[in-house]
């Protein structure tokens, strides 16, 4: 049956849900507020948890930061499930299309034999550091308080599999892949390069407090170590020959440009949160100040990979690049740069660049 | 040139082996959950993964299947697809849904992450995190389902709100927070066994087939392409039953507890859904009788419990009393609705002749004795003096938070009471089951958040009924009677003023 609406129109009784107009006024929503904001449990919570009694079920306590409006985050992606699957969904198209054309070139097997053995470095063992990733973020996604932050962290948890497993998609292009990647995970485990970030990423899994985490992973951690790796070495790799693996760092490059949105946000809105805007700052500065060193020493290691190849790369300049541009991003967001560097050698300016 | 892998090996792959213990932090700081509750696991890799999934395979197909959901959605909305259910009075059940189920479906999304988190296996690991986000889609494709519904009618605007205050809504809320507060093995046996498998039946199909039966666009499509996800959930459900049951001999009695506990919390739960059904679908799917007899007796009953005799899992605590009870729990629920319903945010009415006459002919033993005289009672007193509603505040059972509304499983007239003592406090349940689960841990349900007591302790906005209301967010025409109602007005004059063409 249908009805013939031309003549008159419905009147709306009500133009969105009412958490919304509360916030917004009178207007429409968007299908990215409606499926975010006010979402979470707030109260009336029946039982404290079993195993952590000290807990309600949801906690603003379980960070030292305050909101005084929790949903002031928004994710400038407007990411809720379906735009994040259309958005992740289409990256990866291109990036099997890449790896489709890199295997129809050959390019794998142009690789020289060297490779596998730089591969064994970084690639292969970075499954796991990804998969550590998720560790991280899944607890991020149950104990963050409020829909849209959770929200980020949880897509993020599955873009850290994602990232590992896309890893894994490229080794398994490559000759005698189990063994590669049983390899792989023995460097993870007992390459001494890789020993002090392994060892970091177990004690991330300790923060208790979310948004340390999250600072933690998405300041710091991952933006040297992409940086270092999937931006600076990339250029070694190009030198060197093998195009097919910087099809790999650029995906992860593009992802750590996407993913890195949401933080900054997210450290906005603490900072500027009228009412703990100052106290945030100097908790967040203070995590920072504990972690950076602590993230950089397990990172300096990673220098050896750029040896390995024919062409070797400069380790001393990526680093100076990758630091410089954290210190960038962290100036940006209105927070201090730690003065002393702790185990860098600085390089002149002009080699910065 | 490297070896084609097929989709298992692929998988296997993917997700196997990428975890590893850690050695730089004691491994029970990092996974400190998985011990506390005596389950004894020897051997993770012997988890089967249900259902093997690589990341990029899922955005594949989930990206595909909400593009042809919004597709839908958005279409309706611009239709004015509203006019087409079968009735006005069809909504109410799926205010119910969204004030009811689709806060349990964030629930489920956020402590997937803790199983994800905190077991330190990687199949379940990965598993779980697959379905956390699923829950998160279902949150949300089933708010945006209800959103064109929202501008239009009544009950939908502050679901959330609702769930963490209103009187019935308790039940569901506080069936879930008792799962989340469990340990992370007793979460997945309430959760992914006994509520998406055991009774996922009973639940959801009632809700998904009465929207395609009453015109319902939204809900029937999001009900469908909800159902490959389910189907995951179903077999995860079942794989972590085996699984437990496989490891070690003495896990069996603790899974077998809490196979007791979580029958009788779901089954407590879906009386709500046994009223819906009976009573708020204009266009009837089978009755709460059949659909049981159906889904629980046939299916899990017969099909599975004997399956899981060789371990020695005996049916669930409660369930001779669940069968005697399926003549009566639809009729006793949604009297208690229709009595209590100024403080419901959905519509309540006396079943028209003819859908009495349905009842009769489903509930051929209790029906006329018991029931059909109260609606021709409740008739006639509307006819004479108009509606009433009971203005007390019920007793609730302290652990499934029904009123005390049901009756003894062998005599539809005598309303049970149940009780135990602890710490010198008296505590009231409405059946053994109840009664028998706060035995087990008083501990834990002496902190229930019992609406009526909230009240009376003046924490839901002052001791008035219209502060009480204004507290939970009902607005008016969002409770009450139906006939007269906002939602009924409105939807007899748009069909007059828009006729069938
Ligand atoms: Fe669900
Ligand atoms: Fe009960």
């Amino acid at each position: 049956m249908s009805y013939d609406l031309s003549p008159q129109v419905i009147e709306q009784r009500r133009l969105a849900y009412d958490e919304l107009t509360r916030r917004y006024g009178q207007r429409e929503a968007t299908r990215y507020e409606e499926a975010t904001i006010g979402v979470q449990h707030e109260e009336n919570f029946h039982y404290r948890p079993l195993w952590n009694p000290a807990i309600e079920i949801y906690d603003p306590s379980m960070t030292r930061l305050k909101l005084a409006d929790w949903y002031s985050f928004l994710d400038p992606r407007q990411f809720y499930y379906g735009p994040y699957n259309q958005a992740r969904n289409k990256s990866m198209e291109n990036l099997d299309s890449q790896l489709a054309y890199a295997n129809e070139r050959a390019m794998l097997d142009k690789i020289a034999g060297d490779w596998r053995n730089i591969f064994l470095s970084y690639l292969l063992p970075l499954r796991h550091y990804e998969y550590g990733g998720t560790t991280v973020m899944t607890y991020v996604a149950r104990f963050a308080y409020g829909t849209s932050i959770e929200q980020c962290a949880s897509f993020n948890a599955f873009d850290k599999t994602g990232n590992s497993q896309i890893i894994t998609k490229f080794a398994l292009m490559l000759p005698n892949a189990d063994q590669l990647l049983e390899e792989g995970k023995r460097r993870w485990m007992e390459a001494p390069h890789l020993q002090p970030l392994r060892s970091l990423v177990e004690h991330t899994w300790l923060i208790t407090d979310w948004a340390e985490a999250i600072f933690v992973q998405n300041l710091l951690l991952d933006p040297l170590l992409y940086t270092l790796l999937y931006q600076e070495f990339d250029r070694v790799a190009l030198e060197n020959g093998a195009l097919a693996v910087t099809f790999i760092h650029k995906y992860m490059n593009d992802w750590l440009k996407d993913n890195s949105r949401w933080t900054t946000a997210l450290v906005e809105a603490f900072l500027n949160d009228d009412q703990h805007g100052e106290a945030n700052r100097q908790a967040i500065q203070q995590m920072l100040d504990g972690w950076r060193p602590k993230v950089e020493e397990s990172l300096r290691p990673l220098g050896v990979i750029f040896e390995m190849p024919q062409v070797k790369g400069n380790f001393e300049a990526s680093w100076q690049q990758a630091t410089q541009n954290l210190d960038h991003h962290l100036e940006r967001l209105g927070l201090n740069v730690a003065t002393e560097m702790p185990a860098t050698n600085k390089m002149p300016a002009t080699l910065a660049g | 040139m490297a070896r084609k892998l097929g989709l298992r090996e692929t998988y296997a792959a993917m997700t196997r082996g990428v975890n590893w213990t850690p050695s730089y932090v004691k491994e029970e700081e990092a996974f400190p959950y998985h011990q506390f509750e005596g389950i004894k696991i020897h051997d993770w890799d012997k988890w089967e993964d249900p259902f093997r999934m690589t990341v990029d395979n899922y955005w594949k197909y989930q990206s595909e299947k909400d593009r042809r959901l919004y597709a839908v959605l958005d279409s309706f909305s611009q239709n004015q697809g509203h006019l087409n259910i079968s009735d006005g009075r069809y909504l109410n059940a799926i205010k119910l849904f969204l004030q009811g189920v689709t806060p349990l479906e964030y629930m489920a999304h956020r402590h997937f992450m803790f199983i994800a988190r905190y077991m330190p296996g990687p199949g379940t690991r990965m598993a779980a995190l697959c379905q956390s986000i699923d829950e998160l889609r279902h949150t949300q494709i089933e708010i945006h389902s209800m959103s064109p519904y929202n501008k239009y009618y009544s009950g939908f605007h502050s679901m959330r709100k609702m769930h963490d205050r209103v009187w019935y809504l308790s039940v569901p809320k506080s069936y879930f927070d008792d799962a989340v507060t469990a340990g992370p093995f007793e979460f997945l046996t309430a959760i992914s066994f006994s509520f998406e498998y055991l009774l996922t039946n009973l639940l959801f199909v009632p809700f998904m087939s009465g929207a395609a039966y009453n015109g319902d666009l939204p809900t029937t499509t999001f009900g469908f392409s909800a159902q490959s996800d389910e189907s995951r959930h179903m077999t995860l459900g079942l794989q972590v039953i085996k699984f437990l049951l496989e490891q070690d001999e003495a896990n069996v009695p603790i899974v077998q507890r809490w196979l007791d506990k979580w029958f009788w919390r779901g089954y407590r739960l879906n009386s709500l859904v046994a009223a819906m059904m009976d009573y708020m679908l204009p266009k009837k799917v089978m009755s709460w009788k059949e659909a049981f007899e159906l889904y629980f007796e046939q299916q899990m009953l017969d099909g599975l419990f004997p399956d899981l005799a060789r371990y020695g899992i005996k049916p669930p605590m409660g369930v001779e009393q669940a069968i005697k009870e399926k003549e009566k729990i639809s009729h006793e629920t949604y009297w208690a609705l229709y009595n209590f319903g100024f403080a419901a945010a959905f519509n309540t009415w006396i079943p028209t002749n003819s859908e009495l006459d349905w009842m009769t002919e489903k509930y051929p033993a209790t029906f006329d004795r018991y029931y059909r005289p109260r609606y021709e009672k409740a008739q006639k007193i509307v006819d004479e003096n108009g509606r009433f509603f009971m203005l007390g505040l019920p007793q609730l059972c302290q652990v499934c938070q029904i009123p005390m509304i049901f009756t003894e499983p062998d005599d539809p007239g005598k309303i049970c009471f149940r009780s135990s003592t602890y710490k010198a406090e008296k505590y009231h349940f409405c059946s053994d089951g109840c009664k028998q689960i706060f035995d087990w841990e008083p501990e834990k349900y002496v902190q229930s958040w019992l609406p009526v007591h909230e009240i009376y302790k003046g924490n839901c906005g002052g001791p008035s009924v219209p502060e009480v209301l204004d507290w939970y967010g009902i607005q008016p025409g969002d409770n009450g009677e139906y006939q007269g109602s906002v939602d009924q007005l409105n939807w007899a004059s748009w069909h007059k003023d828009f006729a069938p063409v």
